[in-house]
Parts: structure tokens; C-alpha cells; sequence
């Protein structure tokens, strides 16, 4: 049986950066990763012998990260939000940039340009776990790329250098 | 047409997000998390009431299958014979009884792959889910897709794993008109007895119209409420 402590180091700042970009917000996010790893723990003995223990973790992340945004939707509007992680030591002006592009985009859109491009889940799982189908998935990242580069600037060709 | 990033682009920008982020994302440790679930074991076990006593004992029973529920699990891709799934994506496993969801998708065979559903000639799975029956289920209203013209049927197979009853109505409606079930022959309602080794039911309902979907509300009585998880999917018969 795999470790609890080892899987939790492995797993869980890489989990709380997709639900990062999804929130926008770092507080929150840690809080929806710690929530699903405790619960995780609490099963270990069963979770620990799947075939793919952090796929769960993450499923378990995810609904909660899904079930809480709805919450905050209604309390209130996310572009005027007092932004808590823009102190002297938070990301980068690109990150907050992406973010923020992000942020503009509807629920489950940017649900699915995270869990592709950060989590890497082919567009088919992506279809599943939204119960669209595959082009729709398709449509909502180029959508995505169409909202970042409105966003984040132009495109910049790089020069190769003799 | 409008400017996009490409691909490679966009992931550049993920991965350069992922590069600056994770470092401050130290994990509290385990220990927090160690203790936030014995908090949890301990004040689980200090409450007397019969309620959560009953979630206990009923929590025990489930944790192992019985050798005809392994038989639905699908083999483990790495070969394990130790190792099982994890529930697919649609079995919601948060909140109290989210155990007994995953129970329950196992029990039932929930599975969505209409793909393979086609390779073998059957007809596809138009709605799947599973979730615990909690104090809020019952204020919405599942609505399944139905993209088969020709579809006169639909079909529902669901069952309860844990206890209490809950209530399961079962209809076809236009999309517009999903709180408007129609005729005997177009909805059906029926009780729904949890069990810790419950049989499926099934029933069947007549497509009123071509493409009108499926509806389904499922409410628990209050002997379900956090004891009790229910499992369906709604296919062409």
C-alpha cells in the first residue's frame, strides 16, 4: 500500500495549482485540496489500492472546487473581488494575467482549459466528466485560447538567434 | 477569424504558471490532515444518537464487496488483482454517505461508455449517476439527452445501497417542460427501499414525443438522509 504521507507531498501542490487557476484565488484553493486529501485518508485503505489514487483525489477536488464556485458565484461578482493573493510575494503580473483571462471565461469552460492544459486530461475524459461531448470540449479550448490571447496580448514570434 | 493561441502556446503559459505557483503551495503537511480526520473519527464516535450510530454500523457492513458485486467490476488496467477502479466521474463520492455512492455505481454497473456500448450492439446510456442522499437532494431535476428520433422507450435501472427509502420519479418531457409529467404511460413514481445488498429495479416509460428527454427526481424520505446512496442510469431499452 502506498503511503499516505509520501502520496500527500507528491500530489497535493500540483493539485492545489490547477484549483488555483480555477478560483483565482489561493486560500480557497488550498482549503478544497486539503478538504479532499482528508477525505482521501480517511478511505485510504481502499483509495490507496486503485488503480489511480490521484485521479480521486482530484475527482474529489474538483467536485468540491465545482460545488463551492457556485456558492461564491452568488456572493459575489469574481472581476471585483478583493484579490488576497496580490502581495509583494504573490505570482507574477503574466500569472495573475492568465488568471484573470481565466476568469472571464463561463464555469465549465475554464474548468476544462485547466484540467487540460494544467492537468493534462485528454478531451475525451474531459467530455465525460462535463457529460458533453468531444467537440463541445474541443470548441470550449479553442474558445479558451481565443479568450487568452485577447487577454494576455498579442502573439509574439520568436526569432531563432544565429 | 479570430486570434488564438496555439496549442503549444497555451501550454506555455499553463506550464509557466505551474513553474511559479508550485512552489508556494507548500503542503501543510500530513499531520494536518492526520488529525482533522481523527478529529472527525473521534467526534463520530462520542455522538450517541441512534442516527449516526446507525451510519456506523450500516459504514461497516459496505466496505466489502460481496463476491457477486466484484463480479461487475471491470479488471484493473495494471493487472492487479487487489486493485479496483475508481468510481467514474459522475458518482458523486463528497459529503456523508459518499461511500455508499461509490457502492452503489459498483452495484448497478454504472458505466458510460456508450462507445463500447455500440461495439456490442447495445443501445447507449443516456444518463448516469450516482450520490448520497443528503438533506438537499431532491430539488433537482436530472434531464437526460436523448438524440435518437427514433427512441419510443426509455428505461431506467436504480438502486439504493444503504437505508431508509426514497422516492424515485421517472418521466419524459420536452426540455422547456421538464416540471410537466405528462401521462401514466409517459411517468412513472415509484418507492425505492435501500439496502445493504439491494436488487436494481427497473422500469420503463413511453418517449411522448420524438427527442424529449428524460427526467429524473430522486427524494430521500428522512430515514435516508446521510444513511443512504442511490445509483440509475437511464438508457433506450
Amino acid at each position: 500500500m502506498t503511503d499516505f504521507k509520501e502520496f500527500y507531498a507528491a500530489h497535493y501542490a500540483g493539485l492545489t495549482v490547477q484549483v488555483y487557476a480555477y478560483f483565482g484565488d489561493q486560500h480557497e484553493a488550498q482549503e478544497v485540496v486539503q478538504e479532499a486529501f482528508c477525505r482521501a485518508l480517511a478511505r485510504w485503505e481502499r483509495i490507496s489500492a486503485y488503480d489511480d489514487p490521484a485521479a480521486w483525489v482530484r475527482r474529489v477536488a474538483w467536485n468540491l472546487a465545482t460545488s463551492r464556485w457556485r456558492k461564491l458565484r452568488s456572493m459575489w461578482a469574481f472581476q471585483s473581488r478583493e484579490r488576497r493573493d496580490q502581495v509583494v510575494d504573490g505570482p507574477g503580473p503574466d500569472r495573475i494575467a492568465l488568471v484573470d483571462a481565466l476568469a472571464t471565461l463561463p464555469a465549465a469552460q475554464r474548468r476544462a482549459m485547466v484540467l487540460h492544459y494544467l492537468a493534462d486530461l485528454p478531451v475525451s475524459e474531459i467530455a465525460d466528466r462535463e457529460s458533453v461531448s468531444e467537440n463541445t470540449v474541443r470548441s470550449w479550448l479553442r474558445r479558451g485560447r481565443i479568450r487568452l490571447a485577447e487577454h494576455l496580448g498579442p502573439l509574439h514570434t520568436e526569432e531563432a538567434h544565429a | 477569424m479570430p486570434e488564438e493561441y496555439t496549442e503549444e502556446q497555451t501550454r506555455a503559459a499553463f506550464g509557466a504558471l505551474h513553474t511559479d505557483m508550485l512552489p508556494r503551495f507548500r503542503p501543510p503537511g500530513a499531520e494536518a490532515a492526520i488529525s482533522a480526520v481523527r478529529r472527525k473519527r473521534r467526534t463520530a464516535v462520542t455522538v450517541t444518537s441512534a442516527g449516526v450510530a446507525a451510519v456506523l454500523v450500516a459504514g461497516a457492513a459496505f466496505v466489502t464487496l460481496s463476491p457477486a458485486d466484484r463480479a461487475v467490476v471491470p479488471p484493473a488496467a495494471s493487472g492487479k488483482p487487489s486493485s479496483r477502479p475508481a468510481p467514474p466521474p459522475w458518482v458523486q463520492t463528497s459529503g456523508p454517505a459518499g461511500d455508499l455512492a461509490a457502492e452503489a455505481a459498483l452495484k448497478l454497473g454504472l458505466q458510460m461508455d456508450n462507445k463500447e456500448r455500440r461495439k456490442k450492439g447495445l443501445p447507449p446510456i443516456i444518463m448516469a449517476y450516482a450520490q448520497a442522499m443528503t438533506s438537499n437532494t431532491g430539488g433537482g431535476i436530472g434531464g437526460g439527452n436523448n438524440s435518437d428520433p427514433k427512441a419510443v422507450e426509455f428505461t431506467i435501472d436504480v438502486v439504493c445501497f444503504g437505508q431508509g427509502t426514497v422516492q424515485v420519479s421517472f418521466w419524459t418531457a420536452p426540455k422547456t417542460g421538464h416540471a410537466k409529467p405528462k401521462t401514466a404511460a409517459t411517468s412513472v413514481e415509484f418507492p425505492l427501499t435501500c439496502s445493504a445488498d439491494p436488487e436494481t429495479v427497473t422500469k420503463t416509460i413511453h418517449v411522448s414525443a420524438p427527442l424529449d428527454l428524460a427526467y429524473v427526481n430522486i427524494r430521500p424520505d428522512k430515514s435516508a438522509i446521510g444513511k443512504a446512496a442511490v445509483a440509475h442510469q437511464v438508457r433506450t431499452p
